[in-house]
């Protein structure tokens, strides 16, 4: 039978719980032995759309875009050590984009099996999965999308691993 | 990503004292003071005047957002305050500004303040919004009109 999974991307969000979502990628692609790869997008879409309303002004714009992107490296060297710590190889990939959008086609590009995202938000009404970055990516991924949740499980599932 | 979640009653004034800019920034700092996430409010001031050395956050409309990424804060904060004679605000349209909302985020989590900052301005760019806010006669209604208003927005 051929590998049920063969490659993993995962979608990095730059808050302390995707490094959790991170961790649970790693662990299914140690059981996978699959090829694991994390993106991060800076979201440009809210930064066009704060210089546009001028809450933002174009070197401000600027900055944030330049933090933004330093905070995404960041965290995918942060997981591309966790990764490391498993024995596992993991493919760091930082775009500049609408979220959704460049999640989206980079499982196209990859041709992933599999997509791993963070929890997603709870919903005020239906408009807000019109919104929602998780929401957009979770509906419009052409592969399965795992979910993750209950963050204290796959903490101690990532600690176990060998 | 919604500003309902995060404006609270207590950090509404209904009618500011102050008569310029400063000292209208100022007054809604001191009720965002009740804010638990709000560890330094003279270093929150700091970086929100720092901002607005760049150019004025009064961005038309007799609205202005002045805001600020910090240290002082653990988590988002949002207060509103409103004049209804209006501040000078050195507004991009020349305009007096009748409507302030003071925000200031932490330096840890950018796409979460860019999420608001931009929520926020999809709610302001609506007229009806911002005259519900000028007529609003108590903090409830602001926070209810925010609530109502991003339950709407596709409506726009």
């Amino acid at each position: 039978m051929s590998k049920l999974v063969k490659k993993i991307l995962v979608s990095i969000a730059g808050s302390e719980a995707s490094i959790v979502t991170a961790k649970y990628a790693i662990c299914l692609a140690k059981l996978f032995d699959a090829e694991l790869h994390a993106i991060y997008v800076v979201d440009m879409k809210s930064l066009e759309e704060l210089l546009r309303a001028r809450i933002f002004v174009k070197v401000e714009e600027m900055e944030y875009e330049a933090d933004l992107e330093e905070h995404g490296k960041r965290y995918l060297n942060c997981i591309k050590e966790l990764a490391q710590a498993k024995g596992v190889k993991c493919h760091s990939i930082l775009t500049k984009g609408v979220v959704h959008d460049d999640v989206v086609n980079k499982v196209k590009e990859l041709d992933a099996d599999l997509l791993v995202i963070g929890e997603l938000k709870q919903l005020a009404s239906r408009i807000d999965a019109i919104y929602d970055e998780g929401e957009q990516i979770f509906r419009e991924a052409p592969c399965s999308v795992a979910v993750v949740k209950n963050l204290k499980a796959v903490e101690e599932m990532y600690e176990e691993l060998k | 990503m919604r500003i309902s979640k995060y404006l609270k009653e207590e950090f509404c004034v209904m009618e500011l004292k102050a008569e310029d800019k400063n000292s209208a920034i100022e007054e809604i700092a001191q009720l965002l003071k009740k804010s638990k996430e709000l560890t330094n409010a003279q270093a929150f001031l700091d970086d929100v005047f720092k901002r607005e050395e760049l150019s004025s956050t009064g961005i038309g409309d007799g609205v202005a957002i002045p805001h600020g990424r910090t240290d002082a804060v653990r988590e988002f904060i949002i207060g509103f305050g409103r004049s209804k004679d209006g501040l000078d605000f050195n507004s991009l349209d020349g305009e007096k500004v009748h409507l302030v909302f003071l925000m200031g985020a932490s330096n840890k989590d950018l796409n979460l303040y860019l999420r608001l900052l931009a929520e926020l301005s999809r709610l302001i760019i609506n007229g009806k919004f911002r005259q519900d806010m000028m007529n609003a006669q108590s903090p409830k209604e602001v926070c209810d009109l925010v609530l109502q208003y991003e339950g709407m927005r596709n409506t726009r």
